[in-house]
């Protein structure tokens, strides 16, 4: 059971965005990341004057952070490690799936999304490789596209497809990043995987 | 701790999907609870006017709630004061059977459709603790319609995979209530039962019964139709459209059928506590061969109706009906909107034990056969549209005879007898290579004329059973016999009318 529970947990994996104007000579190795188009959208919950949302561009991580992105991480910085973090930066949930500190074990995946991650965390990954997290319209932006449409709010296959993953049991493992279909943008996994954080709220 | 918890909230709060989801949510719960608290105080000024007010009771003690899987309630509350009262349920989704073959993915609290029983007393001080599983992919919470408060603590329970909300409220006002989740989407939530009944009771208790039920009435809408075997996905479609594919009573189709019936003894008076989780349909609740001798229509407190046959629960309400087994057999509880009892699963059975009563209900006293009130001594009948129109078989050739038997057959004896004349094992016996027919063809013919009752035997088989007599006339039955005699691999033969008029006058 605690097995199950640790590889499905909520707080789950990162995007990433590319912070503009950060010197990006002392940037770890920055790849896979796919350019994101201006433009605006009307947001699920509509604002009381149905405005619409303004997105600028940006840079975006193809796939969402893996288990041995952040295994980097927390060699490279100590006091992210499960047996050294700040109880106010992370709960007891904190990575609670790998093996041990520097370890992930046999159960989890190097390919799949890092979970049981706080947001302190996740936010403290982002700025150690010069990026940032998503902001919610950001990710609404790039969650609503489909495969073939940057609108895939009206695709009747598109939601058809993200309401058939709800009806499906939960499983024991989560796949490797990048096995699902892309959107039109080509950025994966923003459905059907886990629960995402974002900057703000 | 306190600092933890508080941080816990801070966390949350940076999911903003969850906190858009809090604010709609909030919007709605503001609107139908204030409804509802108009509608309450009205309730309580007209109907009980000296009512106690619970919100000044004093609470005394604390006790962890009892909770209980349906069809079982938990045992009456025999404490004379309020306490605080401790609830711990867990939301889960879980894969379970919804008929045999069928899977589905519930989404439950406590891991089974409806929810677990909760009761309090009213007064009571509940402390709510909403535990959601870390391996579900939603986030869930809970509006409890006992709650006087925005959102029935929806808002308050909101929880994620993995966390525990907890909320305080105080029951004020007693009957029986839904809760359910309202979580967005909340149609899908609650199709796929997210729902149970939280009991109230009043200060001063209920009557005593002899047994208390739960059963929940819901409806589940799946791609597949009814029956389609395995794991069915939701139909977001088929629940718009208000169509479900099942209509069950606790959560599948059979729940409370042959070893899981409800149970009873003759003489035992029977609570039941009905609930109706929908989400759409409206439950037109019915015992076949029971009167309620008291309805708490909608679950308030008040027996407000007596000697009722069907009463309504509507979708997110509930009922409370007694009645007493005076007669020991099987009673079928059905939603009357009966194709969905027959055809969905809306069926249920409650096995009453005990010595037989005849003096209320005899049981089948005579099974006898009856003719139509226009020919009671089962004279032949004219011959109905069904048959066909008659003709003069004298002058046919024997290919005419023969196709016109034929016809005859179609319409009035195969049925039974099947179109190869081999009959059904067991139930309607063979004309096909028949000793029964080649030993007196007379006898033949008088039963298609006066019908035959009771045991025959058939190539060595026993038959028990009715062959009412045939509204043909004389030339239909020499055609129709003539075709049975050349076919079948019987030893051939013609019969004529006036052989067949003969022998109708003969049992004149």
């Amino acid at each position: 059971m605690n097995m199950i529970a640790s590889l499905i947990l909520v707080s789950g994996l990162i995007f990433l965005t590319q912070l503009s104007g950060q010197q990006k000579g002392a940037l770890p190795k920055v790849t896979d990341m796919v350019l994101i188009p201006a433009g605006t959208y009307t947001p699920f919950f509509k604002a009381s004057n149905n405005a619409k949302v303004k997105i600028e561009a940006f840079y975006v991580d193809q796939y969402p952070v893996t288990n041995e992105q952040f295994l980097e991480f927390v060699s490279k910085n100590p006091k992210w490690r499960k047996s050294k973090v700040k109880e106010i930066f992370a709960d007891s949930n904190y990575l609670r799936n790998w093996k041990s500190d520097l370890e992930l074990g046999k159960q989890v995946l190097a390919k799949s999304p890092v979970t049981y991650v706080s947001w302190f965390a996740a936010k403290a990954y982002a700025a150690w490789i010069g990026k940032r997290l998503l902001t919610v319209e950001e990710w609404e932006y790039i969650g609503r596209a489909s495969s073939t449409k940057t609108d895939g709010v009206k695709d009747a296959a598109y939601k058809k497809v993200i309401l058939e993953w709800y009806s499906k049991p939960g499983i024991s493992e989560l796949q490797s990043v990048g096995k699902s279909i892309p959107n039109i943008y080509h950025v994966y996994d923003l459905h059907g995987m886990i629960w995402e954080w974002v900057l703000n709220s | 701790m306190a600092a933890v918890k508080k941080f816990n909230k801070i966390k949350m709060n940076e999911v903003s999907t969850m906190t858009k989801i809090e604010k709609e949510m909030k919007i709605i719960s503001y609107t139908s609870k204030a409804l509802s608290i108009i509608l309450g105080m009205l309730f309580l000024s007209f109907m009980l006017g000296s009512c106690n007010n619970s919100a000044d009771d004093e609470i005394e003690g604390v006790e962890e709630a009892i909770l209980t899987t349906a069809p079982n309630v938990p045992p009456p509350i025999t404490r004379t004061h309020a306490t605080k009262v401790i609830v711990n349920l867990e939301t889960q989704e879980v894969v379970k059977r919804l008929a045999d073959g069928v899977e589905y993915v519930f989404w439950t609290f406590g891991g089974s459709v409806p929810g677990k029983f909760i009761r309090v007393r009213q007064g009571d001080l509940v402390e709510f603790h909403l535990h959601n599983d870390p391996t579900s992919k939603m986030p869930h919470n809970i509006d409890l319609h006992a709650v006087t408060g925005p959102g029935g603590g929806a808002v308050s329970s909101f929880t994620a995979p993995g966390h525990s909300s907890t909320f305080s409220f105080k029951a004020l006002n007693p009957g029986l209530f839904v809760y359910h989740c309202a979580t967005a989407p909340v149609g899908m939530h609650i199709a796929n039962g997210m729902y149970g009944l939280i009991l109230v009771e009043p200060k001063e208790g209920l009557p005593h019964v002899d047994e208390e039920y739960y059963v929940m009435q819901g409806e589940f809408y799946t791609e597949g139709k009814y029956g389609e075997p395995g794991l069915q996905p939701f139909s977001q479609t088929k629940a718009i459209d208000e169509n479900p594919a099942y209509v069950v009573f606790n959560g599948a189709v059979g729940a409370l059928v042959g070893d899981n019936a409800l149970t009873a003894k003759k003489g035992e008076s029977v609570r039941l506590y009905m609930g109706n989780g929908g989400p759409n349909l409206v439950s037109s609740f019915h015992v076949i061969g029971e009167i309620f001798n008291n309805v708490y229509t909608e679950g308030g407190t008040l027996v407000n109706q007596h000697n009722v046959q069907t009463t309504l629960i509507p979708s997110g309400g509930s009922s409370i009906v007694e009645f007493k087994c005076e007669v020991p057999g099987t009673y079928i509880l059905v939603d009357h909107s009966i194709f969905r009892a027959f055809n969905k699963g809306a069926l249920g059975m409650l096995k009453v034990s005990g010595d037989t009563e005849t003096e209320i209900y005899s049981g089948k006293q005579k099974d006898e056969i009856y003719f139509g009130s226009e020919n009671p001594s089962g004279e032949m009948l004219k011959a109905s549209a069904l048959q066909g129109p008659s003709q003069p078989t004298t002058a046919m050739t024997k290919a005419e005879l023969l196709a016109f038997g034929k016809t005859v057959f179609a319409t009035t004896c195969q049925a039974c007898h099947q179109a190869d004349g081999k009959g059904i094992p067991h139930v309607f016996p063979p004309l096909a290579q028949s000793d029964y027919l080649k030993q007196n063809r007379e006898r033949a013919l008088a039963i298609v004329l006066h019908g035959l009752q009771g045991e025959v035997v058939v190539n060595g088989k026993k038959f028990n059973n009715v062959m009412p007599p045939q509204a043909l006339d004389d030339n239909q039955i020499a055609a129709v016999l003539s075709y049975v005699l050349e076919n079948f691999g019987n030893h051939g033969g013609k019969v004529t009318p006036e052989e067949v008029a003969k022998i109708r006058d003969k049992k004149k």
